[in-house]
């Protein structure tokens, strides 16, 4: 029994950053209502505007995350304006489609001004602490708790704040919603605000334990994807849920597997529930089609 | 320099095959398959390993075609479940996964070594004559896969295709079996895709899973956009376009412009994503199309 | 009578007549491709390389040239990655028409490049280490100025078994080299009585590598030998370092240098044992030119030992094509070994060499990087130098000479 303790406690931390990318998913899928393929290049650009800010600014972590997040929220929403909002009224696979074309233009930007090599934050790398058979440094930690303070935040803010409300309104009914007095461009403007926000701090959690690259954010959407899908599209609680699933599950998996595999595992989740129970674990049950 | 073209014509060409077999998926079927790429990666590898282990290379490509589209009929079967976006980020994992594969499973594909000396048709032909030959086998395939994929769509089955694509339940309600019909233009987009794996094996002599990456999906379905889905003409116009436009930017160096290489292609993909962005807001009929097929949901 | 007019216009009608009669190859230039990782794992390395060819062209052009013709180089990036290096080496071959690529480094590059190359029938020298470069069938036109993998192998278990170690396993990128050079030391450590516990190979390009490594410490080696790039290794050492588990490691020489020790700070590497091929130190070559090519490439030799490697190429090219009276490879990729090594006289310089061949001698050309006498399978024989980290600085122990 002891040997499962190792991986699933690594399963949580990895599914905790994976919860905070398939929250901001859930939150677009709700209410925006498309798969926005490039939210894994935001993850990776707040990861690599909070390096500018300690390297290239020279500032301290915390006002280089600030940095992080202003510049991610700064170019989803010039994206979301210029392309998102004038495909709304368009086919879901407009807006797919051209998320590709923001992917592709985000990440490629990227590595045009930084290249492909790979950077580390300048966070000492120390030894880890056993608790009980189980390995965890204190950046792990430091993770686990931003991680979950957020998550905290967000179900606190979509439930008791005027603006969750009104996001979790428009989420179920957006004409209704309308007549009801929202200004639904608004609260969908601040949803981006908040997903942009979750993709940043993910990003910068993930390039803190481990190593900023171009393509670190896209390599795990798929993961990402899987959870929020498996914890029912659309429902936070889902999306945290079905990410610690996911993450605890590619980390078993690299006990009977090749770790290579890992990612397949995501993988598979996902398609098995979007063809046995679409809804996920907490979704609504309305058809996927 | 007549070389440099005759190769350039060579790679237009097999992404001419893959964007055929796209545009039947999406502009005919309208079935979003971002998984195309693992089509052309199983036909590529395919025919490598049968032509390495002696197989003459005509059974490599018959092969290739083959099991290509033996491997689209579980992207039928789910298809039919899944919503549009659904079904995209299902096919761009059923690609992963293939490459996955490929790269893992070193016993068989060499893993991230690759397959290297994968045999050249008429090898014994000099270096000039040879490549010209493949161009011109090339060629006659390229053509008879696109009358054969007019045929079907002008055909009544294309009809019924097209049926699906606008109203996929008013399909169904007039008794059409959609799940077989979808099934059948899947497996014939990707046997068409596999095809152009197997050429690509024999002409770079060199398979490797980093060649197979969503990328390659990504530069597919921007030459059927750009183009115009639902036009065939227009997926083989796309695909020019974009070929001289990638492979035109290889100069730049040459010339002067004082870039290195992986800043030119992180530049060439920039451009490539905001074309593509350009695309479908503005102009998502392409050049050819004739119907948006962004409108409605 | 002759006039000033005349004499314009008879010269005129020579020179043009001559320039019929020249062969298609003879175009006043020897077009030579320098394919280098500029960027990628071996981004370290690359643009050294390239101005060490550079300075070698340099240098034989103001001597005048082979058969008085100029070296041309076009240069490329392999990107550290076969695909990029396929296409870079169609383009060199296809379009630029070279005779001779030179500089390729990374043994995956290398080995997707060679059927290239030996199909267009032109030499191509690298700096890899695939043990399978030595045997393919290559009519002549393959050459190599680094250590192979199975020197490397025989470094690495000499180093292991110096410092008493007896239990082992290895980790090993998913690349010719990587499993190369495990798979050299691993046969050589086991013959010696040692044990290789458990071999691990990974794939590139992934944020982790907790699996893989914990794969390697299970059965509790006392050292991990690797064959690994900076990326990959930068990572596993964080990770094995956090993980807390005793271990030695040794690794090779491009895997661990200054840059890794300031990405993930001292204390993680101190005692990391690295081995890379060291330049020939005593060779009069070496202490000509070692200062021209520090300055050329901005770092010295012993941190990119690969600069002096290509130069060696380059030179030994110019007096290929100096000793066969011709810049066509079928005619030079003969003489590439006569003028490497015995016998003839012992040259330094591509001038000194030149001057030899044309008095119609024999030249023995000794390299910086190594005495480049290349043997049945256009290998070298360099010599190693060990290296540990101490108080976060690369220091060299040892010099290992594996005929000593």
């Amino acid at each position: 029994m002891l040997a499962f303790a190792q991986p699933v406690v690594d399963g949580l931390i990895n599914g905790s950053i994976y919860a905070l990318v398939a929250l901001g998913l859930t939150l677009a899928f709700g209410i925006a209502r498309f798969a926005n393929v490039a939210h894994g290049d935001f993850v990776t650009l707040g990861a690599y505007a909070a390096l500018w800010g300690v390297y290239g600014a020279g500032l301290g972590l915390v006002p280089a995350a600030l940095v992080g997040l202003a510049a991610t929220v700064g170019a989803g929403l010039v994206a979301v304006g210029l392309v998102y909002r004038p495909l709304a009224r368009r086919a879901r696979i407009a807006s797919v489609i051209a998320s590709i074309g923001v992917a592709l233009v985000l990440r490629h930007a990227l590595i045009f001004v930084a290249g492909t090599q790979q950077f580390s934050f300048p966070i000492p790398i120390v030894r880890a602490s056993d608790f009980l058979g189980v390995r965890i440094t204190p950046k792990e930690l430091t993770i686990l708790t931003v991680a979950t303070l957020l998550m905290l935040a967000l179900s606190v803010a979509l439930q008791l704040t005027r603006v969750g409300k009104e996001m979790r309104a428009v989420a179920d009914d957006p004409a209704l919603a309308r007549v009801a007095g929202i200004r639904v461009d608004r609260v969908v403007t601040i949803m981006w605000m908040w997903s942009l926000a979750l993709a940043a701090i993910a990003g910068m959690l993930l390039g803190v334990k481990t190593v900023v690259t171009p393509y670190m954010g896209w390599d795990m959407l798929l993961s990402a994807f899987a959870g929020a899908i498996l914890g029912g599209i659309g429902s936070p609680v889902g999306a945290v849920v079905g990410s610690l699933v996911i993450g605890v599950s590619e980390e078993l998996t690299t006990l009977v597997l090749p770790p290579a595999y890992r990612a397949g595992v995501a993988f598979l989740i996902m398609t098995a529930v979007l063809l046995v129970r679409p809804a996920g674990i907490f979704g609504a049950r309305t058809a996927i089609r | 320099m007549t070389a440099y073209l005759v190769a350039m014509a060579i790679i237009a060409l097999i992404y001419g095959l893959l964007a055929l077999g796209l545009n039947l998926h999406w502009g005919h079927t309208g079935l979003i398959n971002f998984g195309h790429v693992a089509f052309f990666a199983l036909g590529a590898y395919a025919s490598a390993l049968l032509t390495l282990g002696g197989a003459p290379i005509a059974v490599g490509a018959i092969a290739a075609t083959g099991l290509a589209g033996l491997a689209a009929l579980p992207i039928g079967w789910v298809s039919v479940r899944l919503r549009s976006d659904y079904l995209a980020i299902v096919t761009i994992g059923f690609s992963e996964m293939v490459r996955l594969v490929l790269l893992n499973e070193v016993w068989l594909t060499r893993g991230p070594m690759g397959l290297l000396g994968v045999p050249r048709p008429f090898d014994a032909l000099p270096t000039g004559a040879n490549e010209l030959l493949y161009l011109a086998i090339l060629t006659g395939v390229v053509a008879l896969s696109f009358l054969l994929v007019e045929r079907v769509v002008r055909s009544p089955f294309g009809r019924v295709l097209r049926a699906i694509r606008e109203d996929e339940d008013a399909a169904s309600s007039l008794g059409k079996n959609v799940v077989q019909f979808k099934i059948k233009s899947l497996v014939l987009g990707a046997a068409i895709a596999g095809l152009a794996g197997s050429f690509y094996a024999h002409y770079i002599n060199y398979v490797v899973p980093d060649q197979f990456l969503p990328l390659v999906t990504f530069y597919v379905w921007i030459a059927v956009i750009l183009g115009g889905s639902g036009s065939n003409v227009g997926a083989l116009l796309g695909t020019g376009i974009l070929m001289v436009f990638l492979e035109g930017t290889r100069f730049l160096k040459d010339w002067g412009v004082p870039l290195d290489e992986v800043r030119l292609a992180a530049l060439r993909f920039v451009v490539v994503g905001l074309a593509l962005v350009l695309l479908v807001v503005y102009r998502p009929q392409g050049l050819l199309g004739q119907r948006d097929v962004t409108s409605g949901r | 009578m002759i006039t000033r007019r005349r004499f314009i216009l008879t010269s005129a009608a020579g020179v043009g007549l001559g320039m019929l009669g020249r062969p298609a190859w003879a175009s006043e230039e020897i077009r030579i491709g320098a394919l280098n990782p500029l960027t990628g794992a071996g981004s370290p390395y690359g643009p050294g390389m390239q101005k060490a060819i550079a300075l070698a062209a340099e240098e034989i052009n103001r001597a005048g040239g082979p058969l008085a013709m100029k070296i041309r180089l076009i240069t490329d990036d392999t990107e550290t990655n076969p695909e990029a290096g396929v296409r870079g080496a169609k383009k060199l071959i296809e379009v630029n028409k070279v005779v001779a690529i030179l500089g390729t480094w990374s043994s995956g590059v290398t080995m997707a490049v060679l059927p290239l190359t030996i199909k267009a029938g032109i030499v191509e020298m690298s700096v890899s280490g695939a043990p399978e470069i030595s045997t393919m069938h290559n009519d002549g036109l393959v050459w190599r100025t680094q250590a192979s993998n199975v020197l490397f192998g025989e470094a690495f278990a000499r180093v292991a078994l110096k410092r008493g170690f007896k239990r082992a396993s290895t980790m090993a990128f998913n690349n010719p080299s990587g499993l190369g050079n495990t798979g050299e030391f691993a046969k050589v450590f086991t013959r010696a009585g040692g044990q290789v516990l458990t071999r691990v190979v990974y794939n590139p390009n992934q944020a982790s590598y907790k699996a893989e490594l914990g794969q390697a410490l299970a059965p509790k080696p006392e050292v991990i030998v690797t064959g690994s790039y900076l990326p990959d290794t930068t990572i596993i050492l964080k990770e094995w370092y956090e993980g807390g588990q005793s271990v030695k490691w040794i690794t090779p020489g491009w895997a661990v240098n200054p840059k890794l020790i300031a990405s993930v700070g001292a204390h993680v590497v101190e005692g990391v044992v690295a081995v890379d091929t060291v330049p020939d130190f005593d060779s009069p070559t070496y202490k000509r030119m070692n200062d021209a090519l520090t300055k050329a490439m901005g770092v010295d030799t012993v941190t990119n030992p690969y600069g002096p490697m290509v130069y060696d190429q380059m030179i030994l090219v110019g007096l290929a094509i100096e000793a066969a009276k011709s810049p066509d490879p079928k005619g030079f990729k003969s003489k590439i070994r006569e003028v490497s090594g015995p016998p003839g006289t012992k040259v330094y310089s591509f001038e000194e060499g030149v001057k030899e061949l044309r008095r119609g001698g024999k030249v023995n050309y000794e390299g910086m990087s190594s005495k480049i006498d290349f043997d049945a399978n256009g290998d070298v024989r360099p010599r190693f130098g060990i290296y540990e980290v101490r108080g976060g600085k690369l220091e060299r122990v040892e010099i290992l000479d594996l005929d000593a």
